[in-house]
């Protein structure tokens, strides 16, 4: 670099840490608890204008954890040469964790698909070889055939496995392409592993999906509260802005749940250890208290909270029909109960007891409930993996729900349950457009009479057209336990790579010689990497990733944010959605839909028929698939689907009021990364939503045009919950019932599995950037330093892991990074090596149906 | 050579003890401070190296976040 140059980058670099710095600080100003910051005031700008004008710069946002930073990417002759975070995004501020140093390399591994690949002998599944280059042609040809017979022959042995980390427009026309065009329900998404249990929950609770708050929240809490999240390692930038939080207000506590110490239990005030499975028990205890002693707040309680309690001793899904048996058919049941039966179901969990069955002090139990009774304190709960992957994961998210209903501390700046997210868009695709197996698009779902007429409305198709999928399909488990059995023929996945997360792998992979359905299957993967998945892979697509095309990302606190293309995909790495229509319009072939070939009617808009082929200008595409999808959300749009959402003709139960997800139109997204839904056109400008249900001006975040639509001014906490059924949400009674296995004499040590710093999920990308793989090139076994001793186990010596489900080997540590007490370990699952999965039982949420991966009780010898 | 920033957030009465520590650091320095907040650039040879100094000052006792801002790899062939 020359030296001029050179000087001019440095500079550059200094003025964006000084103005991220700057602007953070200002920000605990404005909260009135920081002083002094004066930032820089300097436009730190692209890396040059004049001389420095080959340089294209692009938006793009992370496409690693589900924070969903801005990044800002610049490009010369081609090429990815900078990266840095963009200042105007609300989610980061400009801050980035040290993995996204690596978003630029990511794209660059030396092995990258650059062809479409064909496995000829399906004896060579499972081994690293076998795979062969193919031409488009061919390999569309092959899977559009493969997928038609199946189609043809019996939907029910077909499966789509879907990602938290396709882009919105894509999972969109891959939704529409399955549900509307196949007619098929067996699709669901990776979500499934890690928010299932929030996305049940926030349903049953507030009859909407995903957070009242925002981000926001962290820059003016009182007191965090995080269960069973490791927040310093999964979700870096939100931690920072926990922590600056922390210290810039002296009376800021943190209160880390857990049930090992990690590196977010370092920073925290208080840690609360609990025996796994008991956090329903402290969270009850919590309730409990603030009722019993008067602390919870009687006014927000009468006029916005309604009370139930649900089916009990739900038993476990040891057994693959467990969802049909006379217990997993009665999961979802509930009845309306009043407060005083609320109050005496809640009454046993007394802070002894919970103290007894959990091991968390009753002090510290008493200690945090006082402060949930302080009407004068802010409180933010976050909450990822250690809830949702719960063999009780839906009833904890409930639990915490009724702390917070109970007390108030809701939908306020500062105050709120917010369930995190770990993939960049679990919330925009696989929730909000409906990759699930029960749900089509903006939160509707399949099971609902209503919800079908107005997708059927939208997407033009005639009336009860699609009480072809009336039923929900098979869920993640539900698939991959019926591939192993031999009951699925046909498997696709996208940016997923389930041979290594997926629990129960043993099973799953046909390591176990009754459950070989892995090899015969036709299972089709797009991935731009080798895996383990495209091991097993019969058709490999090579896919496009992150910004060598243009998509959509919506993160945790409902920000929807374009990336735009940067550079292109190398060799003939093509985009998803281009894979997904060209399937879809040859599988199609044949099929009509009232007087008009099927594929037509619903890509038509999208294809040019002059080149028979996707329309070439992506950005296009995009808009035009955002924009039909967008009036889901925007019924006025569409005469006959505002009907239905008004309930103009008295057929059904309820308003839809769709309108409580709003989004803009796509160009607004273009020039914008700030509009959280829903976003609400005031005066000819879009406006976002900082607390949803709340009331207050729009221009500054507060839900006013939604509550003006739906729901009542100048009630208790100034809010409305005006989506959930009269206007209250529920709170909900569930007893602390065990877990699927317990530790006994064979199997002593519990098993929890989780994500580190320098590696995301599979590792299929960090691996690949050395230095990543450097830093932890190795996943270990955080142990115990006593357990290690009792099994003469030193500090780095091989071990052999084994469960009632399966085996692994790895090296065990007594390092402090995760720091597990007596009884408990814990190991990341990252690498394909060390494969933890081999042994994790795949026992799920009989709501959720999301697998439990923190408490598979296990034995461990000296390998 | 790639040049990168950041923003560590420090424990406020370890910020002095942090800064003393990591400006001895090759290629590291020392920019400014916005309260508990340093402004540091690394200038290294390679994405590699970078990291392996970015993760060093974030391992520093009283470092709570290690927040990259900006990088440039102009220099570094992502390509071959």
């Amino acid at each position: 670099m020359e030296l001029s140059r050179r000087v001019f980058v440095k500079g550059v670099a200094v003025a964006m840490a000084a103005t991220a710095a700057g602007s953070l600080v200002a920000c605990q100003d404005q909260t009135g608890s920081g002083g002094g910051g004066s930032g820089t005031g300097t436009d730190p700008g692209p890396s040059g204008g004049g001389a420095e004008a080959a340089i294209v710069k692009t938006k793009g946002v992370c496409r690693f954890c589900g924070t969903g930073c801005g990044v800002i990417c610049e490009v010369k002759d081609g090429k990815l040469i900078t990266v840095y975070g963009d200042p105007d995004n609300k989610s980061n501020m400009g801050l980035s964790c040290v993995k996204g140093l690596h978003l630029g390399q990511i794209l660059y591994g030396d092995d990258r698909f650059v062809k479409p690949m064909i496995r000829d002998d399906k004896n060579t599944k499972g081994t690293p070889g076998g795979l062969r280059e193919a031409t488009w042609e061919e390999a569309l040809d092959l899977v559009s055939t493969k997928l038609q017979d199946t189609w043809r022959n019996d939907k029910s042995r077909l499966a789509f496995w879907g990602s938290g980390q396709q882009p919105i427009t894509e999972g969109y026309a891959l939704a529409k392409f399955w549900k509307a065009g196949l007619l098929c329900n067996n699709i669901d998404p990776n979500a499934r592993l890690c928010m299932a249990s929030a996305v049940v929950a926030f349903m049953n609770v507030f009859q909407t999906d995903e957070p009242m708050g925002s981000y926001t929240d962290l820059d003016l809490a009182d007191v965090f509260v995080t269960w069973g999240a490791n927040m310093a390692e999964a979700h870096p930038v939100l931690y920072s802005r926990l922590t600056a939080r922390k210290v810039s207000g002296p009376g800021v506590k943190h209160y880390d749940i857990t049930t090992l110490r990690t590196s977010t239990s370092k920073t925290a005030d208080k840690v609360l250890m609990f025996r796994p499975g008991s956090d329903l028990a402290v969270a009850n205890a919590i309730s409990n208290y603030l009722i019993q002693n008067n602390l919870y707040d009687k006014d927000f309680v009468e006029a916005h909270v309604q009370f139930k309690e649900g089916a009990e001793n739900l038993g476990h899904a040891y057994e693959d029909g467990y969802d049909a048996s006379d217990a997993g058919k009665t999961v979802n049941d509930v009845t309306g109960i009043d407060f005083a039966r609320f109050s005496e179901r809640m009454s046993t969990y007394t802070l002894e007891y919970a103290s007894q069955i959990s091991g968390v002090p009753a002090a510290d139990i008493e200690e945090l409930a006082k402060l949930f009774g302080d009407p004068d304190k802010k409180i933010m709960s976050l909450w990822t993996m250690g809830v949702n992957q719960h063999t009780r994961g839906t009833w904890m998210n409930h639990c915490i729900y009724n702390i917070h209903l109970l007390s108030g501390k809701i939908s306020k700046p500062g105050s709120g349950p917010f369930s995190l997210t770990g993939q960049p868009t679990a919330c925009g695709t696989a929730r909000e457009v409906g990759l699930f197996a029960h749900r089509l698009p903006a939160d509707l779902v399949v099971n609902n009479p209503q919800h079908r007429r107005y997708a059927e409305a939208i997407w033009d198709l005639p009336n009860e057209y699609l009480d072809a999928i009336e039923a929900p399909g098979k869920h993640t488990v539900r698939i991959f336990r019926d591939l192993s059995k031999g009951d699925i023929d046909f498997l696709w996945s996208c940016a997923n790579n389930w041979a290594v997360t997926l629990p129960r792998l043993t099973r799953y992979l046909g390591k176990n010689p009754e459950y070989k359905g892995i090899i015969d299957a036709f299972i089709v993967v797009n991935e731009p990497y080798p895996t383990l998945s495209t091991q097993y892979a019969d058709v490999v697509f090579p896919a496009a990733m992150w910004v060598e095309r243009e998509g959509q990302y919506g993160n945790a606190e409902r920000r929807t944010a374009v990336f735009e293309k940067a550079v292109d995909p190398p060799g003939e790495a093509m985009w998803d959605t281009w894979i997904f229509l060209q399937v879809a319009k040859r599988v199609l072939e044949g099929t009509m839909i009232g007087s008009t070939p099927a594929f037509d009617h619903l890509f038509g808009f999208v294809w040019d028929s002059a080149t028979d082929d996707l329309i070439a200008d992506q950005r296009e595409v995009n808009r035009r698939l955002f924009n039909e999808y967008r009036i889901f959300s925007n019924p006025d749009l569409n005469d006959a689907a505002q009907a239905i959402n008004k309930d103009s003709e008295g057929k059904f139960e309820a308003l839809l009021k769709m309108e409580n997800k709003q989004l803009a139109p796509y160009d607004e997204y273009l020039d914008n990364a700030a509009l959280t839904w829903p976003v609400r056109e005031v005066d000819g400008k879009w406006l976002a939503t900082t607390w949803r249900f709340a009331e207050g001006k729009q221009s500054e975040g507060f839900d006013e045009v939604g509550i003006e639509m739906y729901g009542d001014a100048g009630k208790p906490g100034g809010v409305s919950f005006y989506k959930s059924a009269g206007k209250k949400p529920s709170a909900v009674f569930r007893p602390y019932e065990p877990p699927a296995e317990e530790p006994d004499a064979e199997y002593p040590f519990w098993f929890c599995t989780g994500r580190l710093l320098e590696h995301w999920h599979s590792g299929s990308m960090t691996r690949r950037v050395p230095n990543l793989d450097n830093a932890l090139p190795e996943a270990l076994l955080y142990m115990n330093a006593d357990d290690c001793a009792a099994l003469g186990i030193s500090n780095g010596d091989k071990v052999k892991v084994t469960s009632r489900h399966g085996s692994f080997d790895i090296t065990a540590t007594t390092d402090q990074r995760v720091a597990p007490p007596a009884g408990m370990t814990f190991a990341p699952f990252f690498a394909e090596e060390a494969l933890i999965n081999l042994a994790v039982h795949d026992y799920y949420c009989p709501l959720s149906k999301e697998p439990d991966y923190k408490k598979t009780c296990i034995k461990i010898e000296k390998a | 050579m790639v040049i990168s920033s950041y923003v560590i957030d420090t424990i406020p009465e370890k910020c002095e003890e942090v800064s003393s520590i990591l400006v001895t650091y090759p290629g590291v320095e020392l920019h400014g401070q916005e309260k508990n907040r340093l402004i540091v650039t690394i200038e290294a040879d390679s994405v590699d190296e970078t990291y392996v100094i970015a993760t060093k000052m974030a391992l520093l006792d009283g470092v709570l976040n290690n927040n990259l801002i900006y990088c440039n790899f102009e220099d570094e062939t992502l390509c071959d």
